[in-house]
């Protein structure tokens, strides 16, 4: 690799590091770990950026995917907090949107990191089944069952929202 | 997407929104992706990042005084010095096996699986496959302390035809039968064995080719209690 390598590197990194904490930190639910999250991606990405320059951002993302549930799957302990009892809303008509914004928010952060992913892929990056087994290395029906027991366990924290898991295909 | 995906959609990008600014992480991770494309780094449970925090622990006695800038942290002597050339003979074999399934209950008598003893005394027995590798010498062994993954772990760096088996263990274990989410992931874990016990398992989620074989372990006392049985039994 020589300088103009790095310098196109350092580049991609500047450019779109921002936007990738952001995604970072929606998969980790913490700044640190976010930033640990991305400084691994980038890394790799570092290592095979003779290979993935042309296509970086789609690399990294996959990678970031990938690297978050395994972090999960080695961890014989879990980060995240379960709540035992959804937040308290207010009665407020008015704000009671806003509540079951912040309590979704609360809910999402408290799913494994595993089903958060799958639920960042199919909701946030609008990607289809088919597209998020494909990023994650697995079936798509692994990418079902997942979207299923991630909403029902939303729904069980907040069935006053009404989740539903049943999609309708576009 | 129906109100459920938008729902979720905006939680999500409230979450998104919270994140704090970005500090420049291009030049460091630029370093150590290089480091790791010219020489040998990682661990099975480590990312880059992680071996860059690793800081040596314990060394093997007689290599601190030939390697001073500590052999087994997974970076390459700067200036590309050599590697010491001496052998660490493990009076225990490290025994790596697939693990096909586990069971919370003792291996029944006359079972081939392993068993394993957790902390509180619990027991699990491992199933084990065809999948293995002996490791009876290495070039260097030593217990390192990760502070990004907060565990201690026993460092074996293999000699080349070691590293190479290792290599293919694990790109078998990862190519054919590593999947994030799927349970069936058991399949590509393997089994660290000595004195025909478990010490510890790990799912291996990468090809592994630089010749490190990294045993985390909950504390610095079990790492030790580990090294010692490799090199002393």
């Amino acid at each position: 690799m020589d300088e103009h390598a790095r310098q196109d590197f350092a580049d991609f990194a500047a450019a779109r590091s921002p936007q990738l904490l952001r995604l970072a930190y929606v998969l980790t639910g913490d700044q640190h770990a976010a930033e640990d999250l991305l400084q691994t991606a980038l890394t790799r990405a570092a290592a095979h950026w003779g290979r993935v320059r042309n296509s970086p951002e789609a690399y990294l993302r996959k990678i970031m995917y990938r690297e978050q549930v395994s972090l999960w799957r080695r961890r014989s302990r879990r980060p995240e907090t379960v709540m035992a009892e959804p937040p308290e809303r207010s009665a407020d008509d008015q704000l009671a949107g806003v509540d079951s914004r912040l309590a979704l928010r609360q809910a999402l952060l408290a799913l494994p990191p595993g089903k958060r992913v799958v639920l960042v892929l199919r909701y946030l990056e609008d990607l289809p089944e088919e597209q998020v087994a494909a990023t994650l290395g697995c079936s798509v029906g692994t990418v079902r069952s997942q979207s299923h027991k991630a909403i029902r366990q939303l729904r069980s924290m907040l069935p006053e929202l009404g989740l539903t898991d049943l999609e309708v295909p576009a | 997407m129906n109100r459920t995906g938008e729902l979720i959609a905006t939680a999500l990008r409230d979450i998104e929104a919270e994140a704090g600014p970005s500090r420049p992480l291009a030049d460091v991770a630029w370093r150590a992706g290089r480091r790791r494309r010219v020489t040998v780094i990682g661990s099975a449970a480590a990312t880059v990042a992680a071996a860059i925090a690793i800081a040596v622990v314990v060394l093997v006695p007689g290599h601190a005084a030939e390697n001073p800038g500590g052999t087994g942290t997974g970076l390459a002597p700067a200036g590309g010095a050599k590697q010491n050339p001496a052998v660490v003979q493990l009076r225990s074999p490290l025994e790596l096996r697939q693990i096909t399934a586990t069971s919370n209950k003792p291996c029944p008598p006359h079972s081939t699986g392993a068993t394993r003893i957790g902390m509180r005394g619990t027991m699990q027995c491992f199933t084990l496959g065809r999948h293995e590798m002996t490791i009876t010498a290495v070039r260097s062994a030593s217990v390192q302390y990760s502070s990004t993954d907060a565990d201690y772990r026993v460092v074996l760096t293999l000699y080349p035809t070691g590293a190479a088996r290792y290599g293919t263990l694990t790109a078998y274990l990862y190519k054919t039968q590593y999947k994030p989410l799927d349970p069936g992931a058991a399949l590509a874990s393997l089994a660290f064995i000595v004195n025909g016990r478990v010490v510890q398992t790990v799912v291996i989620d990468g090809v592994i080719k630089t010749g490190d074989v990294a045993i985390p372990l909950n504390s610095r006392a079990s790492a030790e209690t580990v090294l010692a049985e490799l090199l002393h039994h």
